[in-house]
Formats: structure tokens, sequence, C-alpha cells
């Protein structure tokens, strides 16, 4: 049995009366008049009664929520909605804005090759940012209109409160309603059928903090700048020492660097270097050159070598013509003409608005100057590049580099070559097409 | 709780003269919009897209009993009791199963019939059907065994559509017949016998509204799937079935039945239950999008792809803003949810996009080069529907209009909003 629901109606519980005693001896002055019910149609019966008789500074008391009791307490529909409505659009706003401005605006780099405001990848955060400020706007603002968190409310000190919340219903008519009358506020609510209604006084000011809390107050306040002044700190001046790492992941390895001086080589061996030329006379795995002719198509003195070193069949040919089409032809075009298709596109670009596009054309091949060229040289083109061709070293291997080279001689013969040397068949076959 | 005490006399139960013959009436208009519909297309449409036309009527139509239906089913596993006063109106939509089941006949017959040798338009509308499109079909298909020689043929087509029907025709039949039954007998066991089986026959539900989707719509398009189809189509159904529910209240309490029994409250209810379904499909259906349209892999986006183009690209708006923004404004008030006119608005724009959206869903199948008129989909969805709804009345007329004997009535009865 709960020791603060007393039997006797009379007697305070010992806690209010220890309240009470701490009351600062200030004047206490009439707050309400509290009077109860037993049911909960009585209670509404009541309520109607207190509406009707225009008091606004009214409240009734219930354990559990009574359905109707809006009504009958002529309570209007809360402002509520429209504030969760305004903070949902807000919160829609907010994300669009958000995601718009730092993708379109701030920081645009192209993100799995959609638009940069990309409406329908933005809506995820829409979405969310609307339900969040709804949500903690509905919160917040129930609490407020609420007019909560309180920490105090003379009705604490009414000694039948704790039975409000278990099983009785009370009506409460604050002495600050314009149309409070102590009589005939007690009349009305008796004459409504209540089982009983006390009158509840309250101290007329509210005890004054005790000091240390202004102590307390100062000293926190005082210490939550600590950490700001830190940060300021931090922010403007210039320090020697590194940042402070504090996840460190596997950011510090204890490994060699290729360009930072690694100081335990240098211990060892004397240079620091992690990476070093190999050493004198000896050759890494994999890089040993035969043929020198056919690696690099030059001879010993350095000079283009002007014979193939493959032997030049059909099949080389052949094996040309496709290395040809797959890497070359796109810029060189087919007929290594120099207008591939990539020719066409940066030539149209260049006309058409690419800004300030400069474009050197590909070589084409029957260029005198190249027609002159040794095999090595071309060799040494398709291998290294020259001007804005990069090499194709990597790409291809020594024996098709020669291929190309040899089907590049055969698109220079056929374009090159006289009519007049041509036979009667082969100028039919030519012209036939 | 300030209970009203209301008492129900038998003349409550009965359905008044006039509604039944309403019932009649719609019967009729029914038959006759479907005959027009089936008219137009065999005149001016032509086979192909009257059988398409028929698809999207048979969507539209099947997505709303299936969407009682598992609204019968949620009712009875929550213990539900705000709706038990209007169940019975729910429950007469789902007593259509079999005249639902009716109407894929002819499909069905089409299928059956078709044949390499004698192929019929059918062949046109369900691709998979026609051995040279499937052996023709593109090579890179990886799963193009499973796909066309596991699943999309026709002998387990049938089977697996006639599984459907025999589980949706015992489903129906179990809730509603039961529910009947409880009001001679007044019997409690009733109620926890249809509580009971509700919970296991959800998942069923949801597998076969889930194959019944894939095999009806998604196999229009052979090789596009999207794993959130049956959720889509339940969202669509179970939005369009709050929506005849609303008007089905009103049509009742016009002709001055259940007066006492339905409550603003149960109006308000059922309009919350449109809104947080225009939410849920909204949701689910931006969900799909998202995805298919991040992803932008080929086998994917042609979905989407053809219904942003030819004139696809305005239906698709249509939806955005017709079937998601306006309502989802519209029905946020709760005092639109209380009353009747604005909710009888909303509830006919809705069913209305959910046409569009059965529209959408199969008629770019048909042409996805222009949008095709609607008039044979329109005229045949109008009539089935019409056809559902004048035979559900015409059915519940020669029961009590109330589950008068249901524990929960009372509290139904009574039943408050804040």
């Amino acid at each position: 049995m709960d020791s603060r629901i007393s039997q006797t109606d009379g007697d305070e519980p010992r806690w209010i009366s220890e309240l009470k005693d701490h009351d600062d001896n200030s004047n206490q002055e009439l707050y309400a008049v509290v009077a109860e019910y037993d049911t909960p149609d009585a209670l509404m019966a009541a309520c109607e009664q207190v509406r009707d008789a225009g008091f606004k500074d009214w409240d009734s008391i219930t354990p559990f929520p009574v359905h109707g009791i809006d009504e009958s307490m002529g309570i209007k529909q809360s402002i509520l909605p429209w504030i969760v409505l305004g903070a949902g659009l807000t919160g829609g706003t907010i994300g669009l804005l958000l995601q718009w401005w730092t993708n379109a605006i701030a920081y645009p780099f192209i993100i799995s090759g959609k638009p940069f405001f990309s409406l329908p990848a933005n809506i995820p955060v829409i979405f969310e940012l609307t339900i969040l400020l709804s949500a903690f706007t509905a919160v917040g603002a129930m609490l407020a209109l609420n007019l909560l968190p309180a920490f105090y409310h003379p009705l604490f000190r009414h000694p039948r409160m704790a039975r409000y919340s278990s099983d009785r219903f009370a009506i409460v008519i604050e002495a600050k309603d314009r149309l409070f009358d102590r009589e005939k506020v007690e009349a009305l609510l008796k004459g409504a059928g209540s089982v009983g209604h006390e009158v509840l006084f309250a101290p007329e000011k509210r005890a004054p903090l005790p000091k240390v809390f202004h102590g307390v107050g100062i000293l926190a306040t005082l210490l939550t700048l600590v950490p700001l002044a830190y940060i300021a700190k931090a922010r403007f001046t210039k320090s020697e020492d590194p940042r402070i790492h504090i996840i460190q992941d596997m950011d510090m390895q204890p490994k060699f660097k290729a360009q930072v001086p690694n100081e335990l080589l240098g211990s060892l061996w004397g240079d620091a270097r992690a990476s070093l030329l190999p050493m004198e006379g000896t050759i890494a795995r994999g890089e040993f050159v035969e043929d020198e002719a056919l690696h690099y198509g030059q001879d010993e003195s350095g000079n283009w070598v002007t014979s193939f070193p493959v032997e030049v069949d059909q099949a080389l040919l052949e094996r040309g013509r496709q290395r040809f089409d797959i890497y070359c032809s796109v810029c060189h075009g087919h007929a290594g003409d120099g207008n591939g298709s990539v020719n066409q596109r940066a030539t149209a670009l260049a006309r058409f608005g690419g800004k300030g596009m400069a474009w050197a054309p590909p070589a084409n091949f029957t260029d005198p100057r190249i027609v002159a060229q040794p095999v090595g040289e071309l060799y040494n083109t398709v291998a290294n590049g020259k001007n804005n061709m990069k090499g194709y070293a990597a790409q291809i291997p020594v024996e098709d580099r020669w291929a190309i080279v040899a089907y590049v001689r055969a698109l220079q013969k056929a374009q090159t070559v006289p009519v007049d040397s041509l036979t009667d068949e082969q100028r039919d076959a030519l012209g036939s097409n | 709780m300030a209970s009203h005490g209301i008492e129900l006399n038998e003349n409550d139960l009965r359905m008044p003269a006039s509604l039944r013959g309403l019932g009649g009436k719609l019967l009729g208009a029914g038959v006759l919009l479907t005959l027009i519909g089936v008219a137009l297309g065999f005149t001016q449409a032509g086979l192909k897209h009257l059988m398409f036309a028929y698809i999207t009527a048979l969507a539209f139509t099947m997505t709303i009993v299936l969407g009682g239906l598992i609204w019968l089913l949620i009712q009875h596993v929550f213990r539900a009791s705000w709706a038990v006063a209007i169940r019975r109106i729910g429950e007469s939509i789902v007593r259509m199963m079999p005249l639902l089941i009716l109407l894929f006949v002819p499909l069905l017959l089409l299928i059956a019939t078709s044949s390499p040798e004698s192929p019929n338009v059918i062949y046109k509308v369900f691709k998979w059907l026609d051995p040279s499109y499937v052996s023709g079909d593109a090579d890179f298909l990886p799963n193009k065994q499973v796909v066309y020689g596991g699943y999309l043929n026709k002998g387990f087509f049938l089977i697996r559509l006639v599984g459907y029907f025999v589980i949706l025709f015992f489903l129906a039949r179990f809730f509603t017949s039961n529910s009947v039954k409880q009001d001679e007998t007044g019997d409690v066991n009733t109620t926890r016998k249809m509580e009971k089986l509700s919970a296991p026959m959800i998942p069923l539900f949801a597998l076969t509204i889930t194959f019944l989707g894939l095999d009806l719509l998604m196999s229009l398009d052979p090789h596009w799937f999207s794993t959130i189809w049956g959720v889509y189509l339940f969202a669509g159904g179970m939005l369009s079935f709050n929506c005849v529910l609303a008007l089905l209240m009103m049509t009742y309490q016009k002709h001055g039945a259940l007066t006492k029994v339905i409550r603003t409250d149960h109006y308000h209810d059922v309009g919350k239950l449109m809104f947080a379904f225009v939410i849920f499909w909204s949701y689910i259906a931006f969900s799909q999008y998202l995805l298919i349209w991040y992803a932008h892999i080929p086998e994917e986006i042609t979905f989407f792809a053809k219904r942003q183009e030819n004139g696809w690209e305005w239906i698709s708006v249509t939806l955005i803003f017709g079937h998601f923004a306006v309502p989802l404004l519209g029905l946020l008030s709760k005092h639109v949810k209380r009353h009747k006119p604005a909710l009888a608005f909303w509830a006919v724009w809705l069913l209305v996009m959910h046409f569009v959206d059965m529209f959408w869903i199969v008629m770019p199948n048909y042409d996805a080069h222009h949008v095709p008129l609607p008039f044979v989909a329109i005229a045949l969805a109008l009539g089935f529907l019409s056809l559902i709804v004048g035979a559900a009345i015409k059915s519940a007329s020669s029961k009590s209009i109330v589950a008068a004997r249901d524990p929960r009535l009372g509290e139904s009865l009574a039943y408050h909003n804040v």
C-alpha cells in the first residue's frame, strides 16, 4: 500500500509537510481549487459545466486518456499539425538545396555518370530530412506547447495528486482566471458531482535558487569555453608538431618508401634509397635483349635498321593488318591517312566549340617524310611514340610491332604506287569496286 | 468510455431493396461496358490491342480483389475491432474471387489452345509462348534455359495459374463463409479459427500475389525483372481496395443501410489507410525506379527507358503527381478524411490513378512508340469493376450486411477516433 495515498483525507503525508517546511516562510496565496470525481462520466459532465461557465485557466486530470474529453472541455484543435507540416516542408527544402548546392555548385564531380543535379538520386536525403525535421519538431513542439519540461508545479503538493494517476479524476480551476471567485467555483464544482474538493495554496513567489547553483552555473559555462579556446588556438596559430592522429588505421606502416630517405637502409649500406639502380654488370630477369636490332630497331652504332629483322611474309602482313586495325586505325585511319575516328571527332570539336582545343592531326603515312623513314625508325615510333603519340611498347609485343611496321609499309606502297606499274588485271580488280 | 449501447434489430441487418437494385444495375452496366470494350477491340482497335487492354483491366480488378483479401487477413491477424462494423462490406468484394477467376478464363483458354502450328493473338502478348521467339532470343541471355525452358513455358504457366486460383479461391471462401456462418451460430471459436489461420495465410498470400503478378504482368516483357514487383502490386491493390471500400460504405449509407453502424470514425480510418498506402505505393514505386535508374544496366533499364519517351513520359509524370504528390497533400488533413464528399473525391481520383498505373505497366508492351487510345482499356476496366461490385452487392443482399454476432461488433459500433 502506497504510504502516500493516505486513508484519512485530513492528514497530509509527511513529505508534503516537509516541503512546506522548506517554504522560505514566504506568503502563501490561493493557487487553485481542485475538485475530485470518481467516474469519467461525472468528470466529463463537470467539464462541460465548467466550459459552459466560461472559465479559461483550468484543466482536468485523468489517469488514462478519456475519449471525448477534448470536446467536453472545449479544447480547440491544436496547431501542432501545421507546425509539423511547416517543419516537414522546411526539411525537404533543406535536403534539396543542400544537395543541389554541394553537388552542382560548390564541388561538382561526376558520380556514377549521373547529372550534377540529379533529382532521383537526391530523393532519399530529401525524404529523410523531411521525416527527420517533422518528427523532431513534432516532439519538440508538442513539449513546448505543453509548456514542458516543467520542473515544478504547485499540484505536486496536493496530497491526493497521486490518486489522479491511479483511480480518481480531478478538475483544477486556477485562481488567476478572470472569472475566478472561490465560493462560486466551489459551488459549481460541487454541484457537478464532485466527491471532494480542496483548496490549494502555493507560495506567491517561487523559492530562490540556492546560491550554490549560481556558482556551479558560472563555472560550468566557463568550462564549456575551454574546448572552444583550444580549437581557436589550433585554428589561428602555427605549430611544428604533427597533427594529432587518433584513429591510426594502417597509416604508419614500417615499410620502405620510394621517394623518401630510409634511415635503416642508409645505416645498412650507406645508400638511403629504397629503389636502387641495378648493380653494375647485372640485368634484371626478363630484361635481357639478345637481338638489339629486333628489340630496338637500331644497330650497334645507334642507326636505324633499314631491313626487317623478321621474315616478312603473308602471315606477318595479315597479323600486321589485324594489329594495325586494333591499335592504330583509331587515329591514323584504316588507310593510314591520319583521318581515323579520333581525328574526325577532334577536328569537329575544335571546329565547333571545344574550348581552345589545339589538335595536331595524326601522321599521314604517305607523307614523303615518313615514306623516307627507315623501318627501324618506324619501329621506334610504334614502341616509344613520337610527339603527341605515346609509345605502345606496353601493349604490343616485339614481333607484333614489326608486323605493324610491315603493314605500314604495305599501306604506303599501296597508296604511292604509280598507276602505270599496275598490270591490267590489277587495274580491273581495283576499278570494279 | 461513453459508449452508446447501440442495439441492432432485424431491419438493420437487411440490405435495402434499392441497394440490391443498384447491385443489379451495376452488374448490367458491367456486362454492357465489357461488351462495348470487346466490340471496340474487335472492330476498331485490333485483337492485339484488345488482349493488352483485357490484361490491363484484369490487373486493375485483380489487384482490388486481392487487396481486399489481404485487408481481411490483416483484420483477423491483428484482432482488429475498428473495422468489424464494415467488414461484411469488404468481405462482399473478396467473396467475388470466383468471378475474378472466371474473368481469367478467356486468357487461359487462349493460351491453352495456342500452339506453334496454330498460333493465335496470345503469341503476340506473351512472347515466350512462341518457340521461334524463344530460340531467336538473344544468345547472351545467360539464364535463357532457366527462364524459358524451366519457367516460362505453356504447361507450367497454366499449372501455376490454376494453383494460384485454387489458393485464392480457398482463402476467400474460408474467410468469408466462416464470417457469415458466425451470423447463425455466434460461435466465438469461429473468430479464433479465422485469427489463427490468417497468420500463416499472409505469407502464402504474399507468394501468391508475387508470382501471379510475375506471371501475368512481368512475363509480358520476358527479359525484364524486378524483385519488388509483388510488393508494388500489393501496395496499389490495398490502396484501391480501401478506395472501393470507402465508396461502398457511402453507397450503403446513401441507400439507408448501416446508418447506425458506420460512424465518421470508420471513414476516418479507411481514409487513413488510403493515405498510408498512397505513401507506401510511392515509396515502393520510387524504390523500384531508383535502383534500376541508378545502376542503369541494360537488362533492367529497358522498362523505364520505354516509359520515358514517345509520349509515355507524360503518363509517368501523371503518376508522380497524380498518384503521389497531389493525393498525399490532399489526404493529409484529418478533416478531409472525415468529410464524406471529400473522401469520395479522393477515392475516385485514386481509383483512376490505379487504372493509369496498370495501363502504364501493361500497354508499353503493346506499343512502346506512342501511347495508344485508352478507350478499350477504360471500358473493360470499368466493366470488370462494375461486374465485381455489382455482383458483390447482389451477393451480399442475401446475408446480413453486418457481422452481427462477431464478438467485437460492440467495440466497433462505439469506435472513437480522438
